[in-house]
């Protein structure tokens, strides 16, 4: 009896350690700047996925192409039918993993900055990359930021050449997310 | 002589007009848009997850009208999303509005309609407004 009582026991804690380890949120922001003498452009987008699973460290992305608004509706059409193809493409995603996720503890306030590696996808390719992520956390809120920068011809993206001193050859990429805890999984 | 050079250049001048407002137009705003889909959201996230691929092609940056329940409305940012029902409790169709509508919240039935951009958990539409 004892026996089934600490197994029972043991269970109840296991279960409690992975309850509340995944957080996620599905409107992340993803931003991104490309600087030119001549012009720079800035698109958005606020409705980015991501999960974070704390107990494994793994952490990933993904966003929808067609959700990113620019100011001006031509840059709009020329980024997702002539760069991106949106239309055969219509994701972004990133899948990673924390390289010391014990680091974080995203139940207790403070800023943790630790390194992420995994593979990001653009435009059907993927390539493999290191950023660092800062988690900041504070009464219960979790933000988490990262800067990356990637290089247009590194994803197979054309550019005519018509308007190549208008768009940066690396692009800024700037993401937010605010995660809440995911109680139902 | 004289008259043909001032046609030329007043034609000039509304083409080069023309061009740079073409060149500076801001994005249309929802309300000017037809209607192409109105359905269910759970049809619409039923299309997405039975087949992706079909469900681009016949959706993407389609104008689509869909009642439903607001299970969540969040606002992250300054944007607004509202989250609409479907029989999956993880996947919702979510709506992220042009503008802040502090009339939607929870519970209530509402009917929105919105660009649609694809689907990652979630069918995501932008640029939204209810109807």
């Amino acid at each position: 009896m004892k026996k089934y009582i600490i197994s029972f026991l043991l269970i109840a804690v296991a279960a409690l350690n992975s309850y509340g380890q995944k957080y996620y949120t599905k409107t992340g922001e993803i931003t991104f700047f490309s600087a030119t003498p001549i012009e720079n452009i800035e698109a958005v987008s606020n409705s980015a996925s991501t999960v974070i699973d704390m107990s494994s460290g793994k952490i990933q992305w993904a966003v929808l192409i067609k959700s990113f608004e620019f100011e001006k509706a031509l840059m709009q059409e020329h980024f997702n039918e002539n760069y991106m193809e949106s239309s055969k493409y219509p994701k972004a995603k990133f899948k990673g993993q924390l390289n010391d996720s014990s680091k974080v503890n995203l139940k207790t306030d403070g800023i943790y900055t630790v390194d992420v590696t995994g593979i990001l996808e653009i435009h059907g390719i993927e390539k493999e990359l290191t950023t660092t992520t800062t988690f900041e956390v504070s009464n219960g809120e979790i933000v988490a930021k990262c800067l990356l920068k990637v290089l247009v011809a590194d994803f197979g993206i054309e550019i005519p050449s018509v308007v190549k001193d208008n768009i940066a050859k690396e692009i800024e990429i700037r993401i937010a997310g605010n995660y809440e805890i995911l109680e139902n999984l | 002589m004289k008259k043909i050079l001032y046609t030329v250049i007043v034609l000039g001048l509304i083409g080069a007009g023309f061009g740079m407002y073409m060149f500076n137009k801001p994005l249309k705003g929802i309300d000017s848009m037809k209607t192409n889909f109105t359905l269910s959201a759970d049809v619409l996230l039923d299309s997405f997850e039975n087949d992706e691929n079909a469900a681009n092609e016949k959706y993407l940056d389609k104008v689509i009208q869909v009642t439903g329940k607001v299970t969540k409305t969040k606002t992250d940012n300054g944007k607004m999303s509202i989250y609409l029902e479907t029989g999956n409790a993880l996947s919702n169709v979510i709506f992220q509005l042009e503008e802040l509508d502090s009339s939607i919240k929870e519970g209530q039935e509402v009917t929105l309609k919105g660009i649609c951009t694809g689907y990652l958990m979630d069918v995501v539409l932008v640029r939204s407004a209810k109807v």
